[in-house]
C-alpha cells in the first residue's frame, strides 16, 4: 500500500509535464517542426512497434550492452577484489586507474573507431571502458568496507584462502558490487548512445541521428524516450537481485556502524 | 607446565599517540583453571586478551602456549569478542559450524539453547542469544582454551544470569577459561582465580583464589564477604 503511494507520487511530476506538452501541442502553443505533439510522438511508436524497428533497435542495443557490461564485470569484479584485498597491489595500479577513470569515455570513440573499427568491437570497447570504472571502484571500496573485526575472526578460525574469498571477501563486498554493477549498467547504457551515435547502422542511437537527418523529430523522440524506459528497467531488475540474492544487504553495516568497537 | 605462561608481557602502542598499555605482566594459566582478569576501563585487558588469541604481539616479553611462543591464531585457543561478531551473511548454524565440524555439533547448539535459530540470521537473534552463538562457534572448534572479553557486557540482567551456569559448566566440561571484566560480580561469579590489573599502564597487583564452590549464589554471606575483599582492593587500586 505504502509503496503504491510512493509510485503514484512519482508519476505526478511527469503526468503533469505530460499533460502540458499536450495541451500547448492541441491549442497550437507549440512549434511542430521543432517540437511534435503528443499523439504524433504516440503514433510514431505504434509505427515504429509496429513494422518491428523499435525492437530490432533495442535488441542490438542491448546486444552491445550486455557484452561489454559483461566483459567489464568479468575484468573488474577481480581485479577489484584484489585492489580492496591487499596493500601491496594497489599502489602499483591506483594512480593508473584514477588518471583513466577521470577521461570521459566518448571522449575515446574516435580513437577505439581508428583502433578498431566501425564495427562492433568499438562500441563494445567504449562500453567496456565505461562500465569498468564503476565496477572496478566500487569493488575496492566494497572489499575495504568489510570490517576489520569480521577479518580478525576470519584469521582466528583459520580461514584457507577460498574460505576467505567464499564465506568473507565476496559475500561481505557483494552489496557494494552490485551497486557498482548497477553503475556499470548505467553508464554502459549512457555511453552507448553515444557510440551508436558516431558510427552504426542499428541500434538506438542510430535511430536518432537517422531521424535527425530525416527531420523525423517524433521518431527522434520515441528513440530517446525508450532509451530512458530500458534504463529505468534494466535497474530496476538490478534492484531486485539484490533483494533476492543478498538479503542481508543493509543489515550488514548496519549492524557493523552501530557497533563502537569496529 | 602450565597451559599459558604469560612472561613479563609489555605492549605499547606508537601509533600517532604513544600509549602504554601493559607494564611488565607475568602469570600462568593451568588447564583446570577459569581465570578471570579484573581491572578498570582502559588497563589493557583486552590488549592482553589479543596478544594470548595471535592477533597482537607484545612489545616486550613472550606469551606460550604449551611452552611454545604465540606467533599466530590458532584453532585451539578460541576467542569470544565483546560483541558477538557473527557473519552476518550467513545463518547461525553455518556461522557455528565455521568454527568446525567436530561430532556432536547438533547438541552442542541444542544444549546453548539455539536449536530453533540454526536457520536466521544473525540480526534476529537477541543480545544474549547472539551471544550464546559467538560461545558455541568458539566451542565448535574443541579449544583447549577459550578467552573471553567481557563476556556478559551490554547483556540485561536476566540474560546474564542464565550464562553464568552456562559459562561455568562450560568450563567444568573441558576448556581452561580465561576471562577479563571489569564487573566485581562477574568475576566472583565465574572465577578459580582473580587477577587484580592497575589502571594503565596495567600491571598485575593482587591475586585471588576464589575457593567459593560452584554454583555460586550472589546472596550467601561467604560471596557477600568476597565482594567486599575485592571492591575494597580494587578500590585501593584505582587510587594509585
Amino acid at each position: 500500500m505504502r509503496i503504491g503511494i510512493r509510485c503514484a507520487r512519482g508519476v505526478v511530476l511527469p503526468a503533469f509535464l505530460l499533460g502540458v506538452w499536450h495541451i500547448m501541442g492541441t491549442t497550437g502553443h507549440m512549434d511542430g517542426s521543432i517540437f511534435p505533439e503528443t499523439g504524433q510522438v504516440l503514433q510514431a511508436a505504434i509505427h515504429l512497434w509496429q513494422n518491428g524497428q523499435l525492437a530490432s533497435h533495442v535488441y542490438v542495443s542491448m546486444g552491445r550492452v550486455v557484452q561489454g557490461f559483461l566483459w567489464a564485470a568479468i575484468v573488474g569484479v577481480p581485479v577489484g577484489i584484489v585492489l580492496g584485498w591487499s596493500r601491496r597491489v594497489k599502489p602499483w595500479l591506483d594512480p593508473t586507474i584514477h588518471f583513466l577513470r577521470q577521461i570521459p569515455p566518448i571522449a575515446w570513440i574516435p580513437v577505439f573507431i581508428l583502433w578498431f573499427g566501425i564495427g562492433e568491437a568499438s562500441k563494445v570497447v567504449v562500453i567496456f571502458y565505461a562500465a569498468l570504472f564503476p565496477i572496478l571502484v566500487n569493488t575496492t571500496l566494497g572489499v575495504q568496507q568489510i570490517p576489520r573485526s569480521l577479518w580478525e575472526v576470519a584469521a582466528l578460525l583459520r580461514f584457507s584462502l577460498v574460505q576467505h574469498l567464499t564465506r568473507l571477501v565476496i559475500p561481505g563486498s557483494a552489496p557494494t558490487v552490485m551497486t557498482g554493477l548497477r553503475l556499470g549498467m548505467g553508464m554502459s547504457w549512457r555511453v552507448l548512445v553515444a557510440a551508436e551515435m558516431l558510427a552504426a547502422s542499428s541500434g538506438l542511437g542510430f535511430l536518432i541521428m537517422s531521424s535527425r537527418s530525416l527531420v523525423r523529430l517524433d521518431d527522434m523522440l520515441v528513440g530517446i524516450l525508450t532509451i530512458g524506459f530500458v534504463g529505468v528497467a534494466i535497474d530496476g531488475l538490478f534492484t531486485l537481485m539484490q533483494r533476492l540474492l543478498l538479503p542481508w544487504s543493509g543489515e550488514v553495516y548496519g549492524a557493523y556502524r552501530r557497533d563502537p568497537s569496529n | 607446565m602450565a597451559l599459558i605462561d604469560v612472561i613479563q608481557v609489555t605492549k605499547v602502542f606508537s601509533s600517532r599517540q604513544r600509549v602504554h598499555a601493559l607494564d611488565s605482566v607475568s602469570f600462568s594459566v593451568d588447564s583446570d583453571e577459569f581465570v578471570v582478569i579484573l581491572g578498570p576501563s582502559g588497563c589493557g585487558k583486552t590488549t592482553l586478551l589479543r596478544v594470548l588469541a595471535g592477533l597482537e604481539f607484545p612489545t616486550s616479553g613472550t606469551c606460550r602456549f604449551h611452552g611454545q611462543a604465540i606467533t599466530r591464531p590458532s584453532r585451539r585457543r578460541a576467542y569470544v569478542f565483546q560483541e558477538p561478531r557473527l557473519f552476518p551473511w550467513l545463518s547461525v548454524g553455518t556461522n557455528i559450524r565455521l568454527g568446525g565440524q567436530r561430532d556432536g555439533l547438533t547438541e552442542l547448539v541444542k544444549k546453548m539453547g539455539l536449536a530453533e535459530f540454526s536457520s536466521v540470521y544473525p540480526h534476529q537473534l537477541s543480545g544474549g542469544m547472539a551471544k550464546r552463538a559467538a560461545l558455541a562457534r568458539a566451542l565448535a572448534s574443541e579449544p583447549e582454551l577459550i578467552l573471553l572479553d567481557e563476556p556478559l557486557a551490554n547483556l540485561d540482567v536476566p540474560t546474564r544470569e542464565t550464562l553464568y551456569p552456562l559459562l561455568t559448566e562450560i568450563w567444568q566440561n573441558g576448556p581452561a577459561c580465561l576471562s577479563v571484566t571489569h564487573d566485581v560480580d562477574e568475576a566472583l561469579m565465574l572465577a578459580t582465580r582473580i587477577l587484580l590489573l592497575s589502571p594503565r599502564p596495567g600491571r598485575l597487583v593482587h591475586e585471588l583464589h576464589v575457593d567459593l564452590d560452584f554454583p555460586r549464589d550472589t546472596r550467601c554471606s561467604a560471596y557477600q564477604q568476597w565482594r567486599k575483599t575485592v571492591l575494597e582492593l580494587s578500590m585501593e587500586v584505582a587510587k594509585h
